[in-house]
């Protein structure tokens, strides 16, 4: 591997032009030092050696040792791993109560910045689910895929069923685990809900 | 101890660099995460079998292992294998998200031997907080970082770059500066695990033609901090800046000299299952479990942790097998390419090949064909389209990270 006089990129031995800027370099003569020797020291590439890295990577700090715009857009989703769930087995219809306090740090695509109960659940069979909120809350209700845990990737949110401020999901379901999200809509909102699950 | 940076033309192969998943449970469920960590796999190794796991490690000569996640610190014995390593004389180092390293936990990872912490920061604070999906996330990174230089362990940086944190590389920068950071790593955002759910997240071919410069130009401006910045083995190939960006030292002509994986890098999954690099796919490239057979064994007669010992050209394809660095470069990062086309040796992610094509008017689109299954360190498949530069393309826009594309559920 040689380097290029004008634009110091690296030319494989066998190449007479620069693959990088076209500048044509001399031919080394056989037998001889060839363009090492002529065009001196520091034009020459490639030790031998290499530092080792890999992806989720520790960099060595030293040789020894080893959104458009600049906006990123308005925050999104959040997923707490720590967060604790509800198993709610295989079966349906399900009608559970639960209690939303004012901490949380679950967030749906269509809000949720309050506190949450995260339940898991796994539809019986295959088909069309509808998943609901009741009472007085202004909830948010966001379904996750949860086949690994349940921080997997969001597949429906809703805020506001219409003319009210509980919320409501329709779905077709493949049989897979999903977490089921029950978010308050502020950081002020607390107080008593039911979830329930119908199939149809 | 001795370091990282190795003779890679010779032929006495040995596992000097290891990045060792100690668990897969983490206490983040980052939007890119090439292992989809969160919940630990089924059978992990416990501390009895990763005291013994570090014995092989040192037979065989490791130099220094990253241990790495999920998180590290949730195994039940992270503190006592970090010990055991340091006492083996392989230099112990950690990659984290951070989220619970506190003032104690440095302290205690300090007293243990760990000798380097590599915190992953991937934007400023409200691009981290969307990748790590975790309001605060980047608060607690930071806040790793200063608690880990507090109790006087090397702190370092890594970032995943793609198409949501590019612009924030330069302001990334400073902020690291700015809590004393010796080393940064940045590496391309690939489309694995979870990040091959959200393909408009990851960077097409062309975007290299900016962001390798970019980060040229920082590594230039870090040497002058006395910060080194070093490219993940993703990133790169043999563009104008080459020597720049591979080299640890100012003024050195380093260069891409092929994959390393199961020639002086090693990867060990929680449970023990064994593969060249950490990143490589685990359903094409793990070589055997130590739960079963002796990582000598593995190492030394498998041909999933032999793959690049006798590659040649000849096993590269595509634009790689006919590419004027092809006898160097040898197609660039295994894993890489396995996550687009799902077999090595032929990797749109380059800059000389970008250049080239851009030379021609031409560009190379990645467009997603097969979805990943959902499963640690898997991957989808993508067709390779040749178009003219500047051709239209769908904008990133806000529902970009929220794509469903493994199975037919949708709202009605």
């Amino acid at each position: 591997m040689r380097s290029c006089p004008e634009c110091h990129g690296f030319v494989p031995s066998a190449q007479r032009a620069c693959p990088h800027c076209d500048h044509t370099l001399p031919t080394a003569p056989a037998g001889e030092g060839g363009f090492l020797s002529r065009v001196g020291v520091g034009l020459m590439a490639s030790s031998t050696a290499m530092t080792l890295m890999a992806c989720y990577g520790a960099p060595c700090p030293d040789e020894d040792s080893c959104g458009d715009g600049g906006s990123a857009g308005p925050l999104e989703e959040t997923c707490d791993l720590m967060t604790p769930t509800e198993d709610l087995g295989v079966d349906a219809p399900v009608n559970v109560s639960g209690t939303l306090t004012t901490e949380g740090s679950n967030v749906g695509s269509c809000g949720g910045a309050g506190g949450e109960m995260v339940y898991t659940w796994t539809p019986p069979s295959a088909g069309t689910y509808t998943i609901s909120t009741e009472g007085q809350l202004d909830t948010v209700l966001y379904v996750r895929d949860a086949v690994a845990d349940a921080c997997g990737v969001e597949l429906a949110c809703n805020d506001d069923e219409p003319g009210a401020t509980t919320s409501s999901l329709t779905l077709d379901l493949t049989g897979e685990p999903i977490a089921i999200v029950v978010d308050g809509f502020s950081d002020g909102t607390a107080g008593d809900f039911t979830l329930s699950i119908q199939g149809s | 101890m001795a370091g990282r940076r190795l003779d890679v033309v010779g032929q006495d192969f040995f596992p000097a660099y290891v990045v060792w998943e100690l668990t897969l449970r983490c206490d983040l469920a980052c939007r890119h995460c090439g292992s989809r960590a969160g919940v630990a796999r089924p059978d992990e190794l416990d501390t009895t079998e990763a005291l013994e796991v570090v014995q092989q490690l040192a037979e065989l000569g490791a130099r220094e292992v990253v241990v790495i996640g999920g998180e590290a610190y949730l195994h039940d014995g992270f503190l006592e294998i970090v010990a055991a390593l340091a006492k083996a004389g392989i230099t112990p180092v950690m990659t984290t998200g951070g989220r619970g390293v506190t003032a104690q936990l440095a302290a205690d990872m300090k007293a243990a031997g760990l000798q380097r912490v590599s915190v992953s920061i991937d934007g400023l604070e409200p691009t981290h907080d969307r990748m790590r999906a975790y309001r605060g996330s980047f608060a607690a990174a930071t806040a790793a970082l200063d608690h880990c230089r507090a109790a006087g362990l090397d702190i370092t940086a890594n970032t995943n770059v793609n198409r949501l944190n590019r612009h924030d590389l330069e302001g990334l920068y400073e902020h690291l500066r700015d809590h004393h950071i010796r080393a940064w790593q940045i590496q391309l955002t690939t489309p694995l695990g979870r990040a091959a759910d959200r393909t408009e997240m990851t960077v097409q071919p062309w975007d290299l033609l900016t962001l390798v410069p970019t980060i040229a130009a920082l590594k230039e401006r870090a040497f002058a901090d006395g910060i080194v910045v070093m490219p993940g083995n993703n990133l790169g190939y043999f563009g104008p800046e080459e020597a720049l960006l591979r080299s640890p030292s100012r003024g050195g002509r380093d260069h891409w000299q092929g994959c390393q994986a199961g020639r002086f890098v090693l990867g060990i999954e929680s449970d023990g299952a064994v593969k060249g690099c950490p990143s490589l796919q685990t359903t094409a490239y793990v070589g055997g479990n130590l739960r079963s057979q002796s990582l000598r064994e593995v190492w030394d007669t498998t041909p999933e942790l032999g793959f690049t010992r006798s590659r040649t050209v000849d096993d590269l394809w595509g634009y790689c097998r006919e590419c004027v660095f092809a006898e160097s470069c040898l197609g660039g990062c295994s894993f890489t390419a396995h996550a687009i086309s799902g077999r090595p040796g032929n990797n749109p992610y380059c800059h000389f090949r970008a250049r080239d094509f851009a030379k021609r008017g031409l560009r190379e689109r990645l467009v997603p064909r097969e979805p990943a299954p959902g499963r640690p360190f898997d991957y989808g498949v993508f067709d390779i389209v040749v178009e003219a530069m500047g051709s239209d393309e769908p904008s990133l826009d806000d529902g970009a990270l929220v794509q469903i594309t493994r199975r037919a559920q949708r709202q009605r």
